[in-house]
C-alpha cells in the first residue's frame, strides 16, 4: 500500500489571509498529516500541558 | 483531570447514541490546532436515543458544570431531566461535556447529521460534523471567538477541496 503524500497548504489568498490573521499554520498542517485518533491524543497532551504549567505557577 | 475523549467517543459508540461530535473536538478531529476541553455533542432528543446517552455517560457521573464550582453540582441524571431540558453543560469522571439538543445555524438535529460524516476515532466510528458544518455554526454563532476560529476553517476547507 503505498502512503499518502503529506498534505501541504498551498501559498493562496486563503492561507496568507490565516497567516495575517496570526493563525499558525504549521500547525495546522502538522494536524493534518496525522489520523483522528492521534490529532485528538495531541489536544489531549496539550491540554494535560496546559494544567500542569497552571499548577505549577500556583505553586510558586 | 484532563478530558479522555477516548473513553467518550468508546462509550457514545458502544451504545449506538444517535449524536455527531461538533465544535472544538470537531475542529481538531479535522485538522484544527485549536485548544478545547470541551466534549461537544448534538444528539436526537427522542426518548430512546435519550435512554442511550444516558446509559453511555452515567458511569462517568456526570454533575452540572458551574463556575465556582470545581467538582461540579450534583444532579439526577436520568433520561427524564435530559428529555425535559435540551442543553446541558456537565463535568463528567472523562472531561467536560456539553449535550445540545439545539445548535445555532441547524434548523434540527437531521439538519446537523446532513453536514456531518463519519470518522474512525480510537477504533470507533462517530459521526463528527463536516468543516462547512463548523464554518455554518460558526458562522450563526457569532461570538467573538467563534469568528476567530474562521480563518483556519475556511484554510482547512480548502485544503480538503484541493485533496
Amino acid at each position: 500500500m503505498v502512503p499518502e503524500a503529506p498534505m501541504i497548504l498551498g501559498d493562496t489568498e486563503i492561507t496568507r489571509k490565516a497567516r495575517e490573521f496570526g493563525v499558525d499554520l504549521t500547525l495546522t498542517e502538522q494536524n493534518l498529516n496525522l489520523s483522528p485518533t492521534q490529532r485528538l491524543l495531541k489536544l489531549q497532551q496539550h491540554i494535560a500541558g496546559i494544567k500542569r504549567l497552571r499548577e505549577g505557577v500556583r505553586g510558586t | 483531570m484532563g478530558p479522555d475523549f477516548g473513553t467518550l467517543i468508546s462509550a457514545l459508540s458502544k451504545h449506538g447514541v444517535e449524536c455527531v461530535i461538533i465544535g472544538g473536538v470537531a475542529m481538531a478531529v479535522r485538522g484544527s490546532s485549536y485548544t478545547t476541553e470541551d466534549f461537544d455533542i448534538a444528539y436526537a432528543h427522542d426518548e430512546a436515543n435519550i435512554e442511550k446517552l444516558v446509559a453511555a455517560l452515567k458511569p462517568y457521573h456526570p454533575r452540572l458544570r458551574v463556575q465556582g464550582e470545581p467538582s461540579g453540582v450534583a444532579f439526577k441524571f436520568d433520561a427524564r431531566a435530559i428529555k425535559n431540558g435540551g442543553n446541558f453543560t456537565l463535568l463528567t469522571d472523562a472531561g467536560n461535556v456539553d449535550l445540545l439538543a439545539h445548535v445555532d445555524g441547524f434548523r434540527d438535529y437531521a439538519d446537523i447529521k446532513s453536514c456531518a460524516g463519519y470518522v474512525d476515532a480510537f477504533g470507533s466510528e462517530i459521526a463528527v460534523l463536516s468543516i462547512d458544518g463548523l464554518i455554518r455554526a460558526k458562522r450563526a454563532a457569532a461570538r467573538p471567538k467563534d469568528l476567530l476560529v474562521l480563518p483556519e476553517l475556511e484554510v482547512l476547507k480548502e485544503a480538503q477541496e484541493r485533496r
